[in-house]
């Protein structure tokens, strides 16, 4: 029996009114915009947001890469992959230089993304201010009146508890001088790569039903006091596969002695790198 | 000499709303100048109506009919009609007040409560300090209670600071309701030493002396207000 | 009595004619009164007197139906009830402060002693960390907390730890008034004594001005120079305090003042 799929599942009127939702988006860099979420063939937390973006603008040419803390080939990814390649039947790659769309889950590929490029971040927690302040009706005048205060005082508290920021992923971002964003769960690493990119970068909240946008060349900078500046992450070891001194290492346990490896969490760019091939 | 405080056709009446509406007329139809640096006692009976005129000057009660002018910083306000804020000024700098008993402040000790009238005409605050415990010794009241709240003083120790502070800074007008009562003789005379030395600058004084001897002492012209015996209306 | 009121200024608050209906109740009634810089008024009366419906309106927490809340801000003489809510909430995080009746309605209780202090400093813009645990620990030693629990949160503090917490979080911005609803209700009485305290020295010290709400008439006597007597809804005395609670002239007046026990 085969099935019969709209083109990337979703019927046409659902697509259309998640692109007028994500143009909106584009034209308030930073802030969530409502949207009627659909029902998707999976639960809430295994990315229907990000799916949902995905399938809205997907077109016949297009090529799809989709990772999960930087591999392609976890579960995850392989089954958005083969839910698109079913219902949509377009390229798939692993390569992030080839895609047109890339989909993520908590990582930003190495490779420097380029103009014409779109990459969809599954989110789970849209709102930046959501552990200070509960109530949404405060958080909306809150963006509203630009009243960021609570957020900084966020910041304060890892500072008098842990001497430093502590935050290291989903590190909250102001974009373009006015809505502070959540960056989805990605490593605070990544975030300087928001920053003036080429790219398109939209990001999804299947569950609370929210979509922002970065646009291209657009402002964004993560939050710091004047005496702790924003700092990424460093390792003390390089990539053990391929090297690598400038991309995000995830610390890998081998043995029940303790033994750890450090190896890059985006494997596309880590294979390449082996290979000696420019990326 | 020119008045300084002038009292015309005042009268004051209080209403017992809850008390089957009683009505009692303390005070009717009362004009008197009070001179520059003289010395006035009133004398009555209890109902006359004495500590009611102190108040009435001091505008702890409201009057209600009649004129209360006093010369406040050369210019002449009535009491009975001025704003809040004049009020205020005229108890900081014009006239000051002794009275029965002290409202004691927690935590406030018996130095600050002192100093206090001091501090609001901006004296600086060592020097305010210095005074206070000079009246103190003066009053007799040992060293070590100078730092406590006066909320566990004897009746007696507390109208001592109450005194203390009502004579520590110079006014034109000073308002005296029964300072002796619960001194013993000792305390009495330094009480009678401060007010003479407040004629001195040239205050006026209107006390009330319960003691013939003190009234006395004082020296001062009697003003008998036994006409203003409480009338029930 | 506390601090001297300065008659040569315009009055920094001036509510005309403010009412507030909620459908046929009568929350607050034709309310006028003034407020001069360095004064401290106290508004008593009994539960449902309108009291804290009167406080909300004019902290702009409730919308009036009808009259007009004058503030000298630093933007010039503004009505707050035509204000917009940007304005309000800005003027509220500034010029004006407000302590509730109950703590943690005016406090982050997950949030740390010094974050709570700081909140309103980083909502204005500061961003120098050391600058602001600087000034968040004199604000506590201001309000007597032991500075060493800057980093403690507000649920270990007790009742009156937390009041005064709620006070230094609201002056950190030296707003010009101060708007208090019953801010010593709950306390023990030796814990409300230091808390009173702590506010008589900051009228002193810093020239306060304070909107005063609260039932207990030996406080309003300790705090205020002049009070405002309400009952269901309307102002029916007011005066100098020392007169309205020696002298009281109106009906009710006299009950409230005679229905005081005195130990």
């Amino acid at each position: 029996m085969s099935h019969q799929y709209n083109f990337a599942y979703l019927d046409e009127q659902s697509k259309k009114m998640i692109r007028r939702t994500m143009l909106k988006a584009i034209a308030i860099p930073g802030f969530q915009v409502p949207f009627g979420g659909r029902e998707m063939p999976l639960p809430y937390g295994w990315g229907t947001g990000g799916i949902q973006l995905t399938a809205a603008i997907l077109g016949k040419t297009d090529t799809l890469k989709v990772i999960d803390q930087g591999s392609d080939d976890t579960v995850n990814a392989i089954s958005i992959k083969t839910f698109f390649k079913t219902t949509a039947d377009i390229a798939v790659t692993e390569s992030t230089k080839d895609a047109t769309i890339i989909q993520t889950r908590h990582r930003i590929p190495e490779t420097p993304l380029r103009k014409g490029q779109i990459i969809v971040f599954q989110v789970p927690i849209p709102e930046p201010l959501q552990f200070i302040e509960p109530r949404r009706r405060e958080t909306a005048k809150m963006h509203a009146y630009q009243e960021y205060g609570a957020m900084y005082v966020k910041l304060y508290e890892d500072i008098a508890t842990y001497g430093r920021i502590a935050t290291a992923f989903d590190y909250p971002v102001q974009v373009n001088h006015r809505y502070i964003m959540s960056p989805s769960p990605i490593p605070k690493y990544d975030n300087p790569k928001l920053n003036q990119s080429p790219a398109i970068h939209f990001f999804g909240a299947g569950r609370e039903k929210r979509i922002y946008a970065v646009p291209p060349f657009t402002d964004v900078k993560s939050l710091d006091f004047e005496d702790h500046p924003f700092e990424l992450e460093s390792w003390n070891e390089p990539c053990s596969i391929c090297g690598s001194t400038i991309s995000f290492l995830d610390e890998i346990i081998t043995d029940d002695e303790g033994t750890r490896l450090f190896i890059c969490s985006d494997t596309e760019y880590c294979q390449k790198r082996s290979q000696g091939v420019g990326s | 000499m020119d008045w300084i405080l002038k009292l015309v056709n005042i009268g004051k009446e209080f209403v017992f709303h809850h008390q089957q509406g009683t009505r009692l007329v303390v005070i009717e139809n009362f004009s008197m100048d009070f001179s520059s640096g003289e010395t006035a006692v009133l004398s009555g009976p209890s109902g006359s109506g004495k500590s009611t005129l102190l108040r009435m000057i001091y505008a702890s009660y409201k009057t209600e009919k009649g004129h209360i002018f006093i010369k406040h910083h050369g210019k002449q306000v009535d009491v009975a009609t001025a704003a809040p804020a004049l009020i205020y000024n005229i108890r900081q700098d014009t006239i000051g007040y002794v009275s029965q008993f002290l409202r004691v402040v927690p935590r406030v000790s018996a130095l600050d409560t002192v100093i206090e009238p001091l501090i609001a005409r901006n004296m600086e605050e060592n020097l305010a300090m210095e005074k206070g415990e000079q009246m103190l010794e003066r009053l007799n009241i040992p060293q070590n209670l100078w730092h406590l709240s006066a909320t566990t003083f004897s009746g007696g120790e507390q109208q001592r600071i109450n005194i203390a502070r009502g004579f520590i800074a110079p006014y034109p007008v000073l308002l005296l309701d029964e300072p002796t009562a619960s001194l013993d003789a000792k305390n009495r005379t330094v009480v009678m030493e401060l007010i003479q030395e407040a004629q001195k600058q040239g205050s006026c004084i209107i006390s009330i002396f319960h003691d013939k001897y003190d009234q006395q002492m004082i020296a001062g012209r009697i003003i008998d207000m036994s006409e203003q015996l409480r009338k029930e209306a | 009595m506390t601090g001297m009121p300065d008659k040569n200024n315009l009055p920094l608050l001036k509510v005309q004619n403010l009412s507030k209906f909620f459908g046929k109740h009568i929350g607050c009634y034709d309310i006028n009164f003034e407020l001069s810089p360095g004064e401290v008024i106290g508004v008593v009366g009994e539960s449902g007197s309108g009291k804290s419906t009167l406080l909300n309106c004019i902290a702009g927490k409730t919308q009036p139906t009808n009259g007009a809340v004058f503030f000298n801000s630093s933007d010039g003489y503004i009505d707050l009830c035509m204000s917009d809510e940007a304005q309000l909430r800005k003027i509220s995080r500034t010029q004006t402060g407000f302590v509730t009746q109950n703590s943690r309605d005016g406090l982050r209780m997950g949030i740390s002693a010094g974050g709570n202090i700081g909140e309103r400093l980083m909502a204005n813009g500061m961003r120098n960390y050391s600058q602001i645990r600087k000034i968040a620990l004199k604000w506590l030693e201001t309000v007597e907390i032991d500075p060493a629990r800057i980093d403690d949160l507000p649920e270990t503090f007790s009742g009156g730890m937390q009041q005064r917490l709620q006070i230094a979080a609201n002056l950190v911005t030296e707003p010009k008034i101060m708007l208090m609803d019953e801010p010593t209700s709950g306390l023990d009485v030796s814990v409300q004594a230091r808390l009173i305290d702590v506010l008589r020295k900051l009228v002193s010290r810093l020239n306060l001005s304070m909107v005063l709400v609260t039932h207990d008439l030996a406080v309003a006597r300790l705090m205020c120079h002049r009070l405002y007597v309400m009952k269901n809804g309307k102002i029916i005395e007011s005066g100098l305090s020392d007169q309205i609670l020696d002298d009281p002239r109106k009906p009710y007046t006299q009950l409230l003042v005679s229905s005081v026990l005195k130990p």
